[in-house]
């Protein structure tokens, strides 16, 4: 599937936020690739950097607090942090989209489905939508039942007005491709009318709208019930096939990374702490945070046992107070007197890997 | 750990919620939540409820400590109807059973430092002069891993994890037999998770509690519970122990809903068959057996699905299923 045509480029991007509090290095230092078709899991605690890493590749920082303060993101050969807003925009939404966690929230509850999907492909591939245009003859119509009555002819223009947009009719076909049934009912729905899958296929209907070449899903299954979540999954895999989109998946959830990704990224405190093929983290972690992370979550496939769940102690530390050399030592198994005082670096190894710490863990755990 | 007693046996349990509507504010029809659930929990036990969102399992918890008014049925706990109870034998049966709230951020009054959030039940019950509930809080804290120095500082200094343990001493300090656990990790940090059911597991067997968990995550219910119940539209479907059921589900519900656990090895990736469609109104529920419009051997075999009534049915085992036709 993944080729080694580079398609996203970060170099050393640092997002910071300045609040009345302090300063909190939400995304520091952070580098990574993603190659054309990849599929990319970012895998985190809450609090970790990961939505905001990925926000900032959309340049969708809220500014200020937050601040891009340097780093570079290359989007093919284009330093999206150079580019000018409006480059920006006509490439939001259209070569790079983004499927939020709240279907709910995302969505825009006073316009039909249709119309939200078809916005994006009026302003991106300049399909004649429901504009000024449409309006002004609706409005035309609308003044011609006043004064004559409405015979059947006026209402039938009227009604079909927006359907005969050719924005309308893709935005039909994009909501059979997400595979809701009868789309050409369910386009007229508002979000409301909608359950929280089918509302999540909208979002996925608008993100694939434009084919984009990247498509982020930030924490896009975690409000579904696992049924619904199996189903979406299964369709962001089946779109993938067909389009081939690279994907960056931002979760919690190390199970939908499992299924899904081909490389998974680690990130603890605003850092990367580790990064490899899936079958290299699954099989043999060699962070402690990623091997907590594996061994601390029950797992369905294995039958229950009377022991203790491994966990890692401790909490997440507070963003405006982290600690001094590695972020984890506090929590971390393995912690000697060198963690606390020197950061690790982030050290490639022989087999691709990238690691940032001073003990890794070598075959068989500990 | 199972004794053979149970210390609660739930019997036909309904709970329907009206719909008003219209001027008036008449009924037009009922949300049937809980549509009719029996079972036993055994002393000691921890009995997980499963099931979508919208199936009724947290309906079911509250109905049974009669945080809402259950519609019909009745629930023994250690053979005394608690349905009927009123006044003053309500209030002591009370103590004996607690929950622990699924949100640890809504269900803390933010206004009352974490001492008295965790005394207040002594108060409410009487149970404590103020120097004794002091020692109690403090002790129930420790135990909880929380510092007792804590005692004095508000829910919001708190992280996640250590709020849901308050609510966690909040439930204990009456020394319960039976807590309802609704969804106690689901909203919590992945490493923090493990530390609560930790906790929770730790408890019971200190204390000798029964747990009714209610929860949707599949690999933490295999990894807390005896006995399992998978709950549809109201119904239980499915009621077997915790490893009959993942090695031999069998009815259909059962079988989707554990296909479509994601698992967390990239060598074990399937391709799984999907239950179609959402989980439908609760106001208006399918006929007969109620999973039918999105069962796949109904659709394949066209059983007589759509009528009749589908109860559980022992086949051995202590393994209940409410389907018919799919026992091979």
């Amino acid at each position: 599937m993944t080729s080694t045509e580079v398609i996203l480029d970060i170099k050393n991007l640092k997002t910071y936020f300045y609040t009345s509090d302090g300063v909190v290095a939400a995304v520091d230092d952070v580098s990574f690739q993603l190659h054309k078709g990849e599929t990319l899991g970012i895998v985190g605690e809450s609090g970790c950097g990961k939505s905001q890493t990925m926000l900032s590749v959309m340049r969708l920082i809220q500014e200020p607090p937050g601040k891009i303060v340097s780093g570079e993101i290359y989007f093919h050969d284009e330093n999206l942090l150079k580019v000018p807003l409006l480059k920006m925009r006509s490439l939001r939404g259209a070569a790079i989209s983004m499927i939020f966690q709240e279907p709910m929230t995302s969505l825009n509850p006073v316009y039909q489905v249709g119309d939200q999907i078809a916005e994006s492909l009026t302003l991106h591939q300049g399909l004649r939508g429901w504009d000024w245009g449409y309006r002004l003859v609706s409005w035309g119509l609308f003044w011609k039942w006043v004064f004559t009555g409405f015979p059947r002819e006026t209402k039938k223009r009227l009604s079909r007005l927006k359907v005969e947009t050719p924005a309308w009719q893709r935005s039909v076909e994009l909501i059979r491709l997400v595979g809701i049934p009868d789309p050409e009912k369910r386009v007229f729905n508002f979000p409301h009318e909608m359950s929280g899958g089918m509302r999540q296929r909208v979002m996925i209907a608008m993100a694939m709208a434009c084919n984009p070449e990247i498509l982020i899903a930030d924490e896009a299954t975690t409000a579904l019930d696992v049924t619904i979540q199996a189903q979406i999954l299964e369709l962001m895999k089946d779109l993938k096939r067909r389009f081939g989109m690279a994907t960056v998946l931002v979760t919690h959830n190390l199970a939908v990374v499992a299924e899904m990704a081909d490389n998974i990224l680690v990130m603890y405190a605003g850092k990367i702490v580790e990064y490899g093929t899936a079958s290299q983290i699954f099989r043999q972690p060699m962070h402690p945070y990623t091997w907590g992370l594996l061994h601390s979550i029950p797992r369905v496939d294995q039958p229950k046992t009377d022991q203790k769940l491994p966990t890692i102690e401790g909490m997440v530390p507070n963003p405006y107070n982290l600690p001094v050399g590695c972020k984890f030592h506090p929590r971390c198994f393995k912690a000697t007197s060198v963690c606390k005082e020197q950061e690790p670096p982030l050290e490639k190894t022989a087999d691709g890997r990238q690691i940032r710490c001073w003990h890794r863990i070598t075959e068989g755990g500990n | 750990m199972n004794n053979l007693k149970p210390l609660l046996e739930v019997k036909g349990l309904k709970k329907h919620f009206p719909i008003t509507g219209g001027l008036l504010g008449r009924t037009v029809g009922y949300v049937k939540a809980v549509d009719g659930v029996t079972f036993n929990i055994m002393d000691g036990e921890t009995l997980s409820l499963v099931g979508e969102s919208g199936s009724g399992k947290t309906t079911t918890g509250k109905a049974i400590l009669r945080l809402n008014k259950p519609t019909t049925g009745s629930v023994l706990f250690e053979d005394e109807d608690i349905l009927g109870m009123k006044g003053e034998k309500m209030r002591r049966m009370r103590r004996k059973m607690q929950i622990i709230f699924q949100d640890p951020y809504g269900s803390l009054n933010p206004r009352l430092p974490v001492g008295e959030i965790i005394g207040e039940p002594l108060v409410v019950h009487n149970l404590a002069s103020r120097k004794e509930r002091e020692e109690q809080v403090m002790e129930i804290m420790e135990t909880v891993g929380l510092r007792p120095e804590y005692l004095h500082r508000y829910p919001h200094e708190f992280s996640g994890g250590q709020r849901q343990r308050i609510g966690i001493a909040r439930a204990l300090i009456l020394q319960p037999k039976f807590i309802v656990c609704d969804e106690p990790v689901s909203a919590l940090d992945v490493s923090i998770q493990s530390q609560v059911i930790n906790l929770l597991q730790e408890l019971q067997s200190k204390f000798k509690l029964t747990y009714l968990f209610v929860a949707h995550d599949m690999a933490v219910v295999r990894h807390m519970s005896d006995r399992i119940a998978v709950m549809y539209l109201g119904k239980i479907v499915e009621l077997a122990s915790g490893e009959e059921l993942f090695k031999h589900p069998l009815h259909p519900y059962t079988k989707a809903l554990l296909e479509a656990v994601p698992v967390p090895d990239p060598e074990k990736r399937k391709e799984r068959s999907l239950l179609e469609g959402d989980i439908p109104s609760p106001i208006n529920p399918p006929s007969g057996c109620r999973f039918h419009t999105r069962c796949k051997y109904y659709a394949q075999n066209k059983f007589p699905c759509e009528q009749g009534d589908y109860e559980l049915v022992d086949i051995g085992n202590g393994h209940f299923t409410a389907c018919p036709y799919v026992r091979d």
